[in-house]
């Protein structure tokens, strides 16, 4: 069990000023039976109409407008986590997760992951615990950390056959080879000890719980991990979701600290 | 069996009907009207008029509260379905329905899930279409709980003959078919939770836009489109032409669920509301239909209805599926496999009439390359039989010739389940042809319930 204390800053810039900005925002961590949520504080900007929601996967939800003229848009999100209070959630029977268990269009194999998939034989192995740790092994050791070869797009299928992805690559893959295992799993948005950007991993559902595997880091979800949100993919879990007016480019920058908080 | 032959006497069938439809007076009205659907062919949009047969389908009154009940039962039943699914799903979990049907169609949205609508009623307006066999027993066809068009060409049609032609209705006892508009609000206000009613289409160059904007005039509900509704503090709101806020209770809309909402469903829709969906989740506005319905009326699941009703309701299914075999079950691929020449296969994917192949039609090389990918996508196709269709009559050129014909009838829920006592019968223009979408060029009749 660990007090982790956490910042979760975004901010779009934009090359001109915009208006009629509407955006949906899923960057607000809450408790599960793994971690409770202290001291939060979220605050948007520039003024703004919001309302909060909770949406068919469970995660809180902020949406809402802004009809004046600004450059940048963003929120700041602190807070203190008490993690490792379980080492899985408790999930609904089987029935209920099938959502789960069927390929999105960002999941959804071709040629590179059937072999891949072929590969791993995992028919020899019985069970989910088994399969997923070999899904997880056999990714790491196959696929390359690597910035700037993919984009928020990218299906598994082509982040595998280019050889080279981030968090949210490892993860759809994962999914992709558990989905063709019909084992239920889903993506999970969230922040990790330390200092950079956020980060992404994997559930896997298993005699009605969700086990936390993270491929990109092969090792499975412990306290120094904070949920924010989960999905079938990394389209559910859109940190930031924004329509506007104005013919602009623009940046995303994401800084996320996670940092212990030792009691004296 | 009623037909037509029973209540017009042979001088009105051959020389008043004549007289009416030869002379084009009620389709010209019509023309002139705008009663049209679009169709967009090569990416260009091209308007039609829906050719109208004078001559009526006619149901007797004992025949059609039959179908009545019948239709009532099945839609209870799916509506049931739909709460079931985007909740507790009981229904899979007893093995009625198998899991993949559910999810790996386009028809579920998992973006619903645990969403209850008010009243928890999800398909407000049901169109399903039924054809009657040379038996006399009726079959249902097909399901439609999305967005089912097609109720204003009957009534508008009906308004105009008796205009034109009023001596052919003398004397009949046809039930008023004008009341769709008041059955229509009454379903709209019994979900509605505060607020204006309203509908909202996409626009004119929509395929139904003819029927948006008679439908709002006939139920008194505003026509407006996407840019005239906004969201904010959690409510609907619908900006006046003076710039005023006022707050929607009910949206019809004619919007497909792909376009309701940029920032929930397809991101590219300039046609939808940013937002609507999540205050509809919170329970502040009514949609009607419910999103996600699809999960109900995909070609797929058709098969399952009649076992839903059994499962929901405890009761039998009054009306009969056309019968119907699905691949996945291995019996029934052995079925279909041995029996290909007498089925008619369709792709659950498509709709309006596409993606329907006749097994006789085929030659042996296209029967062979079809069995293969049968075997490879059993999921994908479901087969039936080729129904023995009882044609109806159509006037042509100042003759009668017999048609291929089926019936959309509506039901709509409110308090309870109500059946318009009418419904829109299209046919096939072409003699040999057992489509009768109006995309593919058929022409429709006025459906007349008799009140005896």
């Amino acid at each position: 069990m660990k007090k982790l204390k956490f910042g979760y800053h975004m901010k779009l810039s934009f090359s001109g000023a915009v208006n009629n900005h509407r955006f949906s925002l899923k960057c607000i961590p809450h408790d599960t039976d793994m971690q409770q949520i202290k001291e939060l504080s979220v605050s948007v900007y520039p003024d703004h109409i919001i309302s909060e929601n909770t949406d068919s996967y469970g995660n809180i939800t902020l949406f809402g407008y802004t009809n004046e003229y600004h450059n940048s848009f963003g929120f700041d999100v602190t807070g203190i986590a008490t993690t490792g209070l379980a080492d899985s959630e408790k999930s609904q029977e089987l029935h209920k997760v099938g959502m789960y268990r069927y390929h999105t269009p960002i999941t959804r194999p071709g040629d590179n992951i059937r072999y891949f998939y072929s590969g791993l034989q995992l028919s020899e192995l019985k069970s989910t615990r088994e399969k997923a740790l070999r899904i997880m092994e056999e990714l790491y050791s196959s696929f390359q950390y690597g910035q700037g070869y993919t984009c928020m797009e990218t299906t598994a299928e082509q982040a595998l056959s280019g050889g080279q992805g981030v968090c949210q690559d490892y993860a759809h893959i994962m999914l992709s080879l558990c989905r063709m295992e019909t084992i239920p799993c889903r993506y999970v948005a969230g922040m990790m000890m330390g200092e950079g950007s956020s980060h992404a991993w994997v559930e896997v559902w298993d005699e009605e719980k969700w086990i936390g595997y993270d491929p990109t880091n092969k090792r499975l979800v412990d306290d120094d991990y904070i949920k924010i949100s989960n999905g079938r993919d990394s389209a559910d879990c859109l940190v930031n979701q924004g329509i506007f007016t104005g013919n602009v480019t623009q940046t995303q920058e994401i800084s996320v600290i996670v940092e212990e908080v030792l009691d004296e | 069996m009623t037909t037509y032959t029973d209540i017009f006497s042979k001088k009105e069938r051959v020389e008043d009907m004549e007289l009416y439809a030869g002379a084009g007076d009620v389709n010209e009205l019509l023309a002139r009207y705008g009663v049209k659907f679009g169709i967009y062919k090569n990416n260009e949009f091209k308007e039609q008029l829906f050719p109208f047969d004078m001559i009526p389908r006619v149901i007797d009154g004992k025949e059609f509260s039959y179908l009545e009940k019948g239709l009532k039962q099945r839609v209870m039943a799916l509506n049931l379905f739909i709460k079931d699914i985007y909740g507790d799903k009981k229904i899979v979990k007893d093995g009625v329905v198998p899991e993949e049907f559910i999810y790996a169609g386009s028809g579920y949205l998992s973006q619903c899930e645990g969403i209850k609508p008010p009243k928890d009623i999800y398909s407000h307006i049901s169109g399903i279409d039924l054809v009657q066999g040379k038996n006399g027993e009726w079959y249902i066809l097909e399901d439609n709980l999305r967005i089912p068009s097609g109720a204003s060409y009957p009534m508008i049609a009906r308004q105009i003959s008796r205009r034109s032609s009023p001596d052919l209705f003398t004397g009949k006892h046809i039930e008023d078919n004008r009341n769709y508009a008041s059955l229509l609000r009454r379903t709209m206000d019994h979900v509605n939770v505060g607020g204006h009613t309203v509908i909202l289409t996409p626009g004119r160059y929509n395929a139904a836009y003819f029927e948006h904007s008679y439908l709002a005039e006939k139920t008194g509900a505003h026509l407006v489109s996407g840019n005239e509704l906004i969201v904010e503090n959690d409510h609907l709101y619908f900006i006046d032409y003076s710039g005023r806020k006022e707050k929607v209770g009910a949206v019809y809309r004619r919007i497909s669920d792909e376009y309701l909402d940029p920032m929930n469903f397809n991101k590219e829709s300039v046609i939808g509301i940013p937002h609507i969906f999540d205050i509809y989740r919170k329970g502040n506005v009514a949609l009607i239909n419910a999103p996600g319905n699809g999960v109900a009326d995909d070609k797929g699941i058709y098969y399952f209805v009649p076992k839903m009703i059994s499962y929901y309701l405890g009761e039998e299914p009054i009306l009969s599926n056309a019968p119907t075999y699905l691949p996945y079950y291995e019996e029934d691929m052995k079925y279909v496999m041995e029996n290909f020449d007498k089925l008619v296969l369709k792709d659950v994917a498509e709709a309006g009439g596409y993606g329907v192949v006749f097994g006789n039609k085929m030659t042996s090389e296209e029967k062979k390359n079809f069995k293969e990918m049968l075997r490879n996508e059993p999921r994908r196709f479901i087969a039936q039989e080729v129904i023995d269709f009882l044609d109806i009559d159509i006037m042509e050129k100042g003759q009668l010739l017999p048609r291929k014909a089926d019936l959309r009838a509506f039901v709509l829920m409110a308090d309870e389940p109500m059946v318009w006592k009418s419904g829109l019968t299209r046919f096939s223009r072409n003699p040999d042809s057992f489509i009768v979408n109006s995309s593919q060029g058929g022409g429709f009749k006025d459906t007349w319930v008799l009140s005896q």
